[in-house]
């Protein structure tokens, strides 16, 4: 016997019980289903008897239809604001990288307080000449990884895209005097979400 | 909070979300009752569109409707004070008004006043041999036994899952998590196949 048997057997017995509303569970028993009120035994009777009785199924209908048409007319307003909070959240986390970025909001380690961290950063200090690479540790999953390179003004100086886990600096970016910029990793994940880095300081040197 | 917006979030409620023809508020008996109007009727699709998948007759949730009308009218005869129903005040009504219904309509079938058939119970939705039908009649009784044994969380899941609510449905009628609601109901189909292997009802039973 299949699913499909199951269902077809279950609604036909389900039809045959109505012929009589012998032992039907109250009206307001229905309600507090609907509205989660009382002790869940008693909620869980009430189910049990109205899946088996058509009439009393139909009158729970009613009354979670009706529940759920006021629930729903909330979601639109829970929308917004969920929506609303993931813009702020959006605008916190870029003020927050920009706040990184201004040299007031330096920390001394170089490593940011905000982020996820999900991607670890190795690279410290300054990149030269000598040692021109970002490197950083893999991530599991990860197909390719988006390497991001700023100033502290927030002005871009390099982006990259690889599937490695080092990204040489552009000669171009380090040929100004010495200057602090920071940078940060994307990993996108093969199943199509990401993971970010905090954004790090570094110092670039000719 | 003015009047108008009052009116929109009793509106929200009805399943009417927010609508610019309602920022004529209703100045006249005809404003009202087209408002009204067309308020219900929001709510009657919006019921109807949830409830019909799952056995909701036309004939209940208008006589559903009726009554809330009926309510709607004797609460508030002037259009100011319709314009200030309060969204919780809507609601209460509308189940207030089904309950009302519920408890008529029961009170007929204990008075042996015939109810009026339902569509599909007047056109079988197929008609089986008559051999069939009685084998069929006995496996579905036997079903019912066996889903009866069950603990009653379990047996309410799969009774909800094989009247043919979702699992989403069933989580947020119950108030379990998606994940309890699925243990339940996957934990539940392996005792009900249990309880009818043990009753020789098994792979084959149907034809």
């Amino acid at each position: 016997m299949n699913e499909e048997d199951l269902v077809r057997l279950y609604q036909r017995g389900a039809t045959r019980r109505e012929a009589t509303r012998d032992g039907c569970v109250p009206p307001e028993a229905l309600l507090d289903v609907v509205e989660r009120r009382g002790p869940e035994a008693t909620r869980l009777q009430s189910v049990n008897h109205a899946m088996a009785c058509a009439d009393c199924r139909e009158e729970l209908e009613l009354l979670r239809a009706t529940r759920i048409v006021r629930d729903r007319a909330r979601l639109p307003r829970f929308g917004f604001a969920l929506a609303a909070s993931l813009v702020l959240a959006a605008g916190l986390g870029f003020y927050a990288f920009g706040r990184q970025r201004a040299p007031t909001g330096i920390d001394a380690g170089g490593v940011t307080r905000s982020g996820s961290d999900d991607v670890q950063l190795v690279t410290t200090g300054a990149v030269s000449t000598q040692a021109p690479n970002l490197v950083w540790r893999s991530a599991t999953g990860a197909a390719s990884y988006v390497v991001e390179l700023r100033r502290e003004d927030g002005t871009l100086l390099a982006r990259g895209t690889t599937a490695d886990t080092v990204f040489a600096v552009p000669d171009s970016v380090r040929a100004g005097p010495d200057s602090d910029a920071y940078w940060a990793v994307t990993a996108r994940l093969s199943d199509g979400t990401s993971l970010s880095s905090t954004a790090r300081r570094i110092r670039l040197t000719p | 909070m003015d009047r108008f917006h009052a009116f929109s979030r009793a509106c929200l409620v009805a399943g009417l979300g927010y609508s610019r023809s309602l920022e004529g508020m209703p100045r006249s008996p005809d404003a009202v009752s087209r408002t009204l109007e067309s308020l219900l009727q929001r709510y009657r699709e919006s019921v109807l569109r949830i409830g019909r998948r799952h056995g909701l007759s036309d004939h209940l949730l208008d006589e559903a409707v009726q009554e809330l009308r009926i309510r709607l009218w004797r609460a508030f005869p002037g259009s100011e004070q319709l314009a200030a129903v309060s969204p919780g005040y809507l609601y209460r009504a509308a189940v207030t008004a089904s309950l009302m219904v519920i408890r008529r309509r029961r009170a007929k079938r204990e008075s042996g006043v015939e109810m009026t058939p339902r569509f599909e119970e007047i056109i079988p939705a197929r008609e089986p041999r008559p051999d069939q039908a009685f084998d069929e009649s006995e496996l579905a009784e036997r079903l019912m036994r066996a889903v009866d044994e069950l603990p009653a969380a379990r047996q309410a899941v799969v009774r909800l899952h094989l009247q043919g609510y979702h699992r989403d449905e069933i989580a947020g009628l119950l108030g379990w998590s998606e994940a309890k609601t699925r243990n339940l109901l996957y934990r539940g189909l392996d005792d009900l196949r249990a309880l009818l292997a043990k009753r020789g009802i098994g792979p084959g039973a149907v034809v």
